[in-house]
């Protein structure tokens, strides 16, 4: 298995990290240096965590990567700083263009940023933040994977991770809208509607590939009577993949219009869907990149929000759904945000059949997909499909017909691994099932 | 396990030790209850012992090994001399002078040794652990163990 990744790691070529090393220069690898973690500069967080760190292997069991490559050591999280991040820093930036495509391929697309390696850390060392650091050297020395790359250039360009233009995001929602009101005449998406209590929004892939999710989301707002308005200007994107790939000042621009749109329209919260890395976006690093400890307008991710709709009876169950399903934890919004209980309660509601995975809740594997990885795009597939073999075998031991993934990246990375690996399984959203099992109003002849 | 053993014995070893008490008595006045002898000698094998575990860990596990540089063995030994050349001198083998000097400049070494190398965790440790957990605690609402 190790032979497989080995021999996946020669053959794959990123037009991205070619170019960019190949018009890379030693003496920008020490500009960045300097800037980053030179004298003066704000690295006193990086270097204790890369002094404090005794070697002691403990990380290596908490990583995906690492378990499911056979164990070889050269994937624990200890061990991807020591190729990248730390080799960096012990040669204070004399390396060259070839160890910089090394590092951003290491810190791209071998770590998801999932965090459960700071959980086994008798330190408590962010070994993730530690690779986010190294994708935001790389970043400023110009070598990027190409395809998250370009998905960063949609970002800086529209303000939305899918080059959607402005009409045809108006256009999405009106014919969600008009599908919408033939299931129920008066749904409404009320598009700039200022003072409402809460604004929806979504993640660029939606407009483009999901609109079925905007439709639901739709349907339980008007079901639910709840006073909402969707944007109808740039700024209704809220994920952001410019945050995975050390784009620091990109992120911040797509925050600050995401809020700035929120305060525009006076609403009292943002409610989102089901993602996770925009979650983390506007919960933890956009929001402290532009200065806010805390987001400025209140955000409500999707699992809380079905959760108080349950609760409250503003939405209520038909018939629970009587397929065996399984839940898994995404790091964002388990790890990030404490959301596994609520996201339990939702489930059990709307399930009769439901299945726990071992490990579960904040211990539960990453999906290999998130952090930027699948964003990679098609060269780095199999590679990242290898590396999570663990997570194959922990959905597969379940028996669970149905995998509930709150999240859009950990919803396409099952996908391809209950592909890749033959498991019987489908993926649903948690908003899916929802609609399925919930008592529709009748629709007035 | 075997990380709580050695650092609880490592620490309250030398703080309360009756030959060390002695000496701070003899300086400046004060003392504090000391640890019978029969406990003293066997913290100090159990220091000793879980040294010796750490460096066959070191060596045979994988995941470590592939980690560890030089400076690993190296700290391992200077954290592990003074508990060594302390039970020879304790126990008056082999010529005590030697070992008493022995063990007096190891442990002065591992001291020094604490702000240039990676011993410096026991100051640094406190920091990055409670960050680490106010974060996912305060901020993340989820457990970080």
């Amino acid at each position: 298995m190790a032979e497989t990744a080995e021999k996946e790691k020669k053959v794959i070529i990123d037009e991205g990290l070619d170019t960019g090393a190949r018009r890379l220069t030693p003496e920008r690898i020490k500009k960045v240096y300097e800037k980053e973690l030179g004298k003066g500069a704000m690295g006193a967080k990086i270097r204790t965590y890369v002094d404090t760190c005794v070697h002691c292997g403990l990380c290596s069991d908490a990583c995906h990567v690492y378990l499911s490559n056979d164990n070889d050591p050269k994937y624990s999280p200890a061990g991807k700083v020591k190729r990248s991040l730390g080799e960096f820093i012990k040669r204070k930036g004399n390396v060259s263009p070839a160890f910089i495509k090394e590092m951003s391929e290491i810190a791209s697309t071998e770590c998801n940023l999932c965090k459960r390696c700071a959980m086994y850390c008798p330190f408590g060392i962010d070994v993730a933040y530690l690779l986010l650091v190294a994708r935001r050297i790389c970043h400023l020395c110009g070598v990027t994977p190409l395809y998250i790359q370009a998905t960063a250039h949609s970002h800086s360009a529209t303000m939305n991770q899918m080059w959607v233009k402005e009409d045809e995001w108006i256009d999405t929602l009106q014919w969600q809208e008009e599908d919408g009101r033939e299931e129920m005449p008066n749904l409404r998406i009320p598009l700039e509607k200022e003072g409402a209590e809460v604004m929806y929004s979504v993640i660029g892939p939606e407009p483009k590939f999901q609109p079925t999710l905007i439709y639901i989301a739709a349907y339980l707002m008007n079901v639910a009577g709840i006073d909402w308005t969707m944007p109808a200007t740039p700024g209704w994107d809220n994920s952001d993949m410019a945050m995975y790939t050390g784009d620091n000042e990109i992120m911040g621009r797509v925050k600050r219009i995401h809020f700035e749109t929120a305060a525009r329209l006076k609403v009292k919260k943002i409610v989102m869907g089901e993602c996770g890395h925009a979650f983390r976006s506007v919960y933890d690093m956009g929001n402290r990149w532009l200065g806010w400890k805390m987001p400025p307008i209140p955000v409500v991710h999707a699992i809380e929000f079905y959760y108080d709709l349950l609760k409250s009876g503003k939405i209520k169950i038909k018939e629970k759904y009587k397929k065996k399903v399984t839940l898994h934890d995404p790091c964002n919004v388990v790890r990030g945000r404490g959301l596994h209980e609520k996201a339990r309660y939702v489930v059990n509601q709307i399930c009769d059949d439901f299945v726990e995975m071992y490990p579960n809740r904040e211990h539960n594997y990453c999906c290999n997909a998130g952090g930027g990885v699948i964003n990679c795009g098609p060269p780095f597939k199999n590679k990242r499909v290898v590396s999570n073999a663990v997570k194959a075998k922990q959905i597969a031991d379940t028996g669970a017909e149905i995998l509930i993934t709150p999240c859009h990246n950990c919803h396409s990375g099952m996908e391809d691994i209950i592909s890749h690996y033959n498991v019987n399984m489908h993926t649903k959203f948690l908003s899916e099932i929802i609609y399925e099992v919930m008592e529709k109003p009748e629709p007035a002849e | 396990m075997a990380t709580f053993a050695f650092h609880l014995c490592l620490i309250i070893l030398p703080i309360f030790l009756t030959g060390h008490v002695v000496m701070i008595a003899f300086s400046w006045g004060m003392s504090w209850p000391t640890l019978p002898a029969v406990l003293a000698d066997v913290m100090t094998v159990i220091v000793i012992a879980c040294c010796i575990f750490f460096l066959v860990r070191r060596i045979i596990r994988k995941e470590v090994n592939y980690l560890t540089t030089p400076s690993d063995y190296v700290l391992l030994l200077i954290t592990a001399a003074p508990f060594i050349t302390g039970f020879f001198a304790y126990h008056q083998w082999l010529d005590y002078r030697t070992w008493i000097t022995l063990h007096i400049l190891s442990g002065e070494i591992m001291l020094a040794a604490i702000p240039f190398t990676r011993l410096s965790h026991m100051l640094f440790a406190v920091f990055t652990r409670s960050y680490l957990a106010s974060e996912f605690g305060g901020v993340r609402f989820s457990k970080d163990w």
